[in-house]
């Protein structure tokens, strides 16, 4: 049973205290207003960033599509008037609609220039081709690359038709199965790779990027992790020690083959870096434990030589070695003494793209081979930082490792 | 975000927090910030501490409107976010600071009369002067009404060390209240 001399003393602080009302320092709004707005900056800066990495993918990915269909004619078929004779002509018609098909050898002196030809475009289908053969419109939809039009030249009445069909079809027929389509692209363009694809290709990656970042004194483990924890008096007391930035290495890259073993590659790569780097500091002659927080994002632009040192069935070994230059999107950097935010520097806009590194790369990995024109790249990679601003990823120490993974799509 | 028009002042008011408007942000914060000051006045050492102890919290109110559910009142559920904070901010400082218990020793309770009317910031003073952990378990008992088997749960200590600390807490703030009054018995004759 409570003591009533306990509940007079608990209920008189309830009743002053419950409702009470202080005033409030100014500094208060000011601080939280500033960490509201620049947790605002900091979205909006992310939003941009990956809107721009996503753009920038797309862009890469449709540009490639776009320039492998315009670049690899499969076929051209010139069809010369006077190579039509009847025994050139099917024995069969190829669809019902050429069934009622008359061949008329004569016909063919009419037209001495005609020709009709048919290449891959990246274009669309047309009514031409359309009207030509009706069983052009699976294929085209199915397998868009081998979308063909026929191009007749020479002369101006002349209207591809079912009157041409049968004299054009024995060529469509090498078109239409994608099989013999894909058989026709190896054959013809070999360009010196090796497994007979073309020489670009285009790849997307990530990892982690490991930087020994700090050379301040860092206290004795977490002063919470374990109340037995006892910071040093003098912060010169505390060993020294390196504090690992970990970043996140996002990348794309476009690769051209000079011969069997040698080829260039460049690209971007997005890296955003997070590091925590502890500090002793003797505050009033008091011990107490700050914390530097810097979270940063950069794209890098690299330009990388690689030679293949090893060519098996399955897999390639490689070492490649270029320079890069990184620049700075954004940052986030505060100290915190006690857990408490002391000071804070936000980027922003008008820091973006600032020059922030220029690095020399060395790399060496493993291409294993998944498929026909995909393969697997895993790969350590070293940064020696040549150039830096204070914004550089690897400053106070200029190597950092990063092991990178990803995927690479021949053409 | 649909507005509709039945809604209350405090519905439009959470709408606002949880699209992010910086005008509904201000608005809670102008509403409420003195009443949380003295909340955090009583869970801190000084006034610059609870100054860094309000900030906290209304960052970590904004942070975490998502998660408000409606059935209680607004003010309530701030009020109990800012009072996590001033725990975790107790408990973090508790490792750091070694409370020096000895020097509290238990004595008899101190009788006090209680019929002065003390001020608001006079108690406020008196509990700052507790240590860490009475200060603790005093507030969340007392005031803000918790049974010691909660209190015991959110400082992660036993509900014996909860209750001990109550009634050391108890002793000693009625022998502050005992000295304040005394000294205003003082003053007053040395007056007459």
């Amino acid at each position: 049973m409570l003591n009533p001399q306990n509940h007079r003393t608990d209920e008189a602080f309830k009743q002053k205290l419950k409702d009470a009302q202080m005033g409030v320092p100014d500094r208060v709004w000011r601080q939280i207003s500033l960490d509201l707005e620049n947790k605002r900056l900091r979205r909006r800066l992310l939003w941009t960033q990956r809107t721009a990495v996503a753009a920038m993918l797309l862009l890469t990915l449709l540009g490639s599509w776009f320039w492998a269909s315009r670049s690899q004619p499969i076929q051209d078929a010139l069809i010369s008037p006077t190579s039509i004779s009847s025994d050139k002509q099917p024995s069969e018609p190829h669809s019902s609609q050429l069934t009622d098909f008359v061949p008329d050898s004569g016909s063919a002196h009419l037209f001495p220039d005609l020709r009709a030809s048919m290449r891959t475009t990246p274009s669309r289908f047309t009514l031409s081709r359309f009207l030509i053969s009706p069983k052009s419109i699976s294929w085209a939809g199915i397998h868009p690359r081998s979308k063909s039009t026929h191009e007749t030249t020479g002369t101006p009445f002349f209207q591809p038709s079912n009157y041409m069909s049968p004299i054009l079809e024995p060529v469509n027929q090498l078109k239409v199965n994608p099989i013999i389509l894909s058989e026709q692209n190896t054959k013809s363009n070999t360009k010196g790779s090796e497994n007979g694809f073309g020489k670009w290709s285009i790849g997307g990656g990530l990892g982690p990027e490991f930087a020994m970042q700090s050379q301040t004194p860092v206290a004795v483990g977490r002063v919470d992790e374990s109340p037995k924890t006892v910071l040093p008096k003098n912060p010169a007391d505390a060993p020294r020690e390196l504090t690992p930035a970990a970043a996140v290495h996002v990348g794309l890259n476009v690769s051209y083959e000079i011969n069997d073993r040698f080829s260039v590659q460049s690209g971007m790569n997005f890296i955003n870096r997070k590091s925590n780097t502890g500090h002793g500091l003797l505050e009033n002659g008091k011990a107490t434990l700050a914390e530097t927080h810097f979270d940063a994002s950069f794209l890098e632009i690299p330009f990388m030589a690689k030679w293949d040192l090893v060519q098996r069935k399955g897999w390639n070994g490689y070492v490649s070695t270029g320079a890069s230059g990184t620049m700075l999107l954004g940052y986030d950097s505060f100290f915190e003494v006690e857990d408490q935010v002391a000071a804070r520097t936000v980027s922003n806009l008008n820091d973006a793209f600032q020059f922030a590194q220029a690095s020399a790369l060395l790399a060496a990995g493993v291409d294993v081979k998944l498929g026909e024109r995909l393969s697997l790249n895993v790969e350590p990679r070293a940064r020696l930082g040549i150039l830096t601003t204070p914004h550089a990823f690897s400053k106070a120490n200029s190597i950092s490792i990063a092991g990178i993974s990803g995927i690479q799509y021949k053409f | 975000m649909r507005i509709s028009f039945f809604d209350s002042e405090e519905q439009r008011l959470t709408k606002g927090l949880k699209a992010g408007r910086p005008d509904a942000q201000e608005n809670l914060y102008r509403k409420l910030a003195e009443k949380m000051m003295a909340v955090c006045m009583r869970y801190a050492r000084n006034g610059d501490e609870a100054a860094d102890m309000l900030q906290e919290g209304f960052i970590r109110v904004f942070d975490k409107i998502g998660t408000f559910e409606e059935s209680g009142s607004l003010e309530g559920w701030v009020r109990k976010v800012i009072t996590n904070v001033a725990l975790r901010h107790y408990q973090r400082n508790a490792k750091l600071y070694v409370v020096a218990d000895a020097d509290w020793t238990e004595s008899d309770s101190h009788s006090s009369c209680l019929d002065q009317d003390h001020s608001v910031e006079a108690m406020l003073s008196m509990i700052q002067r507790l240590p860490d952990g009475y200060r603790m378990v005093f507030n969340l008992y007392a005031i803000e009404g918790y049974s010691h088997e909660e209190i015991a749960a959110m400082l992660e200590i036993s509900v014996g060390t909860s209750k001990s600390q109550l009634s050391r807490a108890r002793q000693a703030l009625q022998r502050m209240l005992l000295n304040e009054e005394n000294l205003a018995i003082r003053l007053a004759a040395l007056h007459a």
